[in-house]
């Protein structure tokens, strides 16, 4: 059912067929996705006048909060967090889970684990027994799975982090001396310091260890501070900033993007794998914007074959060496108030203290 | 204005002599004197042209983000409202209120004149008060007290504008403890933070939204009704709580779209956009690739300027801002009221033009609405407004027992 070119392609990416297998692709969501097929009929991009997959519509992430979308009966439905717009969700409808797999598998190792190893692994992000909604959780589950040593725990259990779980498994990688991998979210590496400063633990991890951290951070309660939260990693588990691989994805996506920070790449700098490309677009214009400026994040990514390839994010971000920089968001719309221009006092309480 | 008060002993030295000899000095002024000042205060801020205007505006222009014209038009909107006649019923209103209570005034940046509408109320009630302003807009209300005390020198004893970094509570949460009322502009989460804080006193006005209503519309009208319409959406650059965002109308859907695509097109160069900022672009780009997404209707200026939604399904969505209107044809306006149910406690304004609309005037008050008008009038509440329902000089007239507004 599914185009061979687009599996075939994320196991075998050959630039030069991007162009080919995303126009099968769209071709593929076009017959199958009717409000994308109604869409694209309504911009005149159809696949027969379609020459090249920037011409493809692209569809705002936004929709998936309003709108169903899928090629084939979907095998899972991931919702967002829902950290905005707190009535409405995001769905994804994910049809193809397979293919979601393999993204994991093809991209997940070259920016996580660049010397082939399999390490042992803590998960402080909910299984997904825990959270089913969660495409986090799904993916870290299969990472642990499929990547993970021996050792691999996930450290999170219905009431949250659980204390004797993370000090024990921190405590054996510390005695290993071999290098370990932990994969959280901005906010669950911050509970996880606050439960390593409540029992009065510091580890030092073993040289080659390294962090992958995913989420915002700011939450309906709080904002982290991204470099405070870093020099607690370092205080607490002797890694520093260099080791933490950042993701950035999103519930209506199946690719990731990912820092090069293992691999000597700059903090702060995404960059994709083959198969999904982005482009930072002038909000004015939808036109590209030239290096280092900023714009509108938009995301192309074959896996996506199953809802919509094409996505406006709510992202804005600086174009830069390849890749993206995030700079910041555009949240839905929200009600005027004589407070729109968020006065200062609003952050203070809200904000770790440095 | 007084510098930055950085010591909290500092900050409440001041609120202390505030409340002592200011607050007497102000008693001691009687009611035309106070009034004078304050028309003749009210009458220099709304003429562009005045010495104490221009020499503001070179700071407050930039401040605001809004073009020189709109920011004219925006404050002569405003300061309407207050109209001597106006100020006068407010005044009246408070004279036999004279417990000497003080007043902690935390204002956004959004609308400049904010302050006018508690500052009035303070006066009229010879109350204290001190204003915490915005660090993004520190202009306009020490000018206007600047110029209210050269008019009348004995506010300056009981009044003053401050500023500092939000969140400092060591200067915070003193100054809460030590007055009577706390006035809070701002966001839900500020809001919220202070809630906690100084639930008692608090009197928080939060985010908000106005509307239009309109019934037997005579398309004749049309283009004069949606030039009114787009000048409530393009003040202040549809920034506050009384900024229009949705039009509900029963006939002639088209044409009135149509309508407000070429008033927004002209309001683009009577009150040209001001500054706007990436996230803003993106908002409502967003909202217009939504909407073609769901193949609505749209009018689409360059999108600073404003773009015009068809959108049949009835329900209130939230202007993404830069102009953004949504039009909503209904077949009959009874639905109205029951779509604005979750605005409940947020709805501030509404236009109703025609009888039909007219009527539904109970129903949009038990829902929040407190400012009601004909189109071109959303933004000159007067200056009595009982903004989020609450009528300043009634309750800052007595010690609050609980969070009195919503």
């Amino acid at each position: 059912m599914l185009p061979e070119g687009v599996e075939r392609f994320i196991r075998s990416p050959r630039e030069e067929h991007f162009e080919e297998v995303a126009l099968e692709a769209f071709a593929f969501q076009f017959s199958r996705v009717e409000p994308i097929r109604r869409f694209c009929e309504r911009r005149g991009s159809v696949p027969a006048s379609v020459a090249s997959w920037t011409e493809i519509p692209a569809v705002p992430a936004s929709i998936f909060k309003s709108v169903d979308l899928f090629a084939a009966p979907p095998q899972a439905v991931f919702d967002s967090s829902g950290t905005t717009q707190g009535d409405r969700r995001s769905a994804h409808h994910h049809p193809f889970l397979e293919l979601y797999r393999t993204v994991i598998d093809s991209s997940f190792p070259a920016f996580c684990l660049p010397r082939g190893d399999r390490p042992p692994m803590l998960s402080l992000i909910p299984k997904a027994e825990l959270a089913p909604e969660s495409s986090l959780s799904f993916m870290v589950d299969h990472v642990l799975e499929t990547f993970g040593a021996e050792a691999s725990v996930n450290a999170v259990g219905p009431r949250g982090i659980e204390p004797a779980t993370l000090r024990s498994w921190l405590g054996a990688r510390q005695r290993a001396g071999t290098p370990c991998f932990i994969l959280a979210t901005a906010l669950s590496l911050h509970q996880c310091l606050e439960v390593l400063d409540r029992l009065g633990l510091s580890f030092r991890l073993p040289p080659g260890s390294a962090i992958f951290e995913t989420g915002g951070f700011k939450t309906r309660t709080q904002e982290l501070d991204r470099a405070h939260l870093h020099d607690r990693v370092e205080q607490r588990l002797g890694l520093s900033v260099a080791n933490v691989v950042e993701e950035y994805g999103m519930t209506e996506l199946t690719s990731q993007a990912y820092t090069r920070t293992l691999l000597g790449g700059a903090e702060g700098l995404f960059v994709c794998p083959p198969w999904m490309k982005a482009r930072i677009l002038d909000p004015a214009t939808l036109d590209e914007v030239s290096e280092g400026g900023d714009g509108l994040l938009a995301l192309f990514d074959l896996a996506n074959i199953g809802s919509a390839l094409h996505l406006l994010t709510e992202d804005i971000a600086r174009k830069e060496q390849g890749g993206f920089r995030l700079t910041g968001r555009a949240t839905g719309a929200e009600l005027r108030g004589c407070s729109l221009t968020a006065e200062d006092l609003a952050q203070g309480p809200l904000r770790q203290a440095p | 204005m007084y510098p930055c008060p950085l010591d909290p002993a500092a900050l409440l030295q001041i609120q202390s002599q505030l409340a002592g000899n200011g607050a007497s000095s102000l008693r001691s002024v009687g009611t035309e004197q106070l009034l004078g000042a304050w028309n003749d205060t009210i009458s220099a801020f709304a003429d562009p042209r005045s010495p104490e205007r221009r020499r503001l505006d070179d700071r407050l222009g930039p401040a605001s983000g809004l073009s020189q014209r709109c920011l004219n038009e925006s404050l002569g909107a405003l300061l309407e409202g207050f109209s001597a006649r106006e100020s006068k019923i407010v005044i009246d209103r408070a004279a036999k209120c004279r417990e000497p209570l003080a007043c902690f005034v935390i204002l956004a940046a959004n609308i400049p004149g904010l302050a006018l509408q508690s500052l009035l109320a303070c006066l009229a009630l010879r109350q204290p008060v001190i204003f915490k302003l915005a660090t993004a807009e520190p202009f306009f209300t020490p000018a206007f007290l600047d110029a209210l005390e050269r008019r009348e020198p004995s506010v300056a004893a009981a009044s003053a504008a401050l500023t500092w970094p939000g969140g400092r509570r060591d200067l915070e949460d003193p100054l809460c403890e030590a007055v009577d009322h706390v006035l809070a502009y701002g966001g839900a989460d500020t809001l919220s933070a202070l809630q906690d804080r100084s639930a008692p006193k608090l009197l928080p006005f939060g985010p908000g939204a106005s509307l239009a209503v309109l019934s037997d519309a005579d398309p004749d009208d049309l283009p004069r009704t949606a030039r009114a319409l787009a000048r409530d959406t393009a003040l202040f650059d549809q920034r506050g709580c009384l900024s229009l965002q949705v039009i509900f109308a029963q006939t002639n859907i088209g044409a009135l779209a149509e309508a407000m695509g070429q008033a927004l097109a002209d309001a683009a160069v009577d009150l040209p956009p001001g500054t706007v900022s990436s996230s803003d672009l993106v908002r409502a780009r967003l909202a217009r690739e939504e909407a073609h997404f769901q193949g609505l209707d749209l009018i689409e200026l360059p999108l600073a300027q404003g773009t015009v939604i068809v959108d049949p399904r009835p329900q209130f969505l939230a202007s993404p801002g830069l102009r953004t209107i949504r039009i909503h044809p209904v077949d009959t306006l009874e639905i109205v009221p029951e779509r604005l149910k979750l605005l409940r406690g947020s709805l501030q304004g509404a236009v109703l033009l025609g009888a039909a609309a007219q009527k539904l005037r109970p129903r949009l008050e038990r829902l929040g609405a407190s400012h009601f008008c004909l189109p071109g009038k959303l933004q000159s509440p007067p200056a009595s407004w009982a903004n989020g329902g609450v009528d300043l000089v009634r309750t800052l007239s007595a010690r609050l027992r609980g969070s009195a507004a919503g």
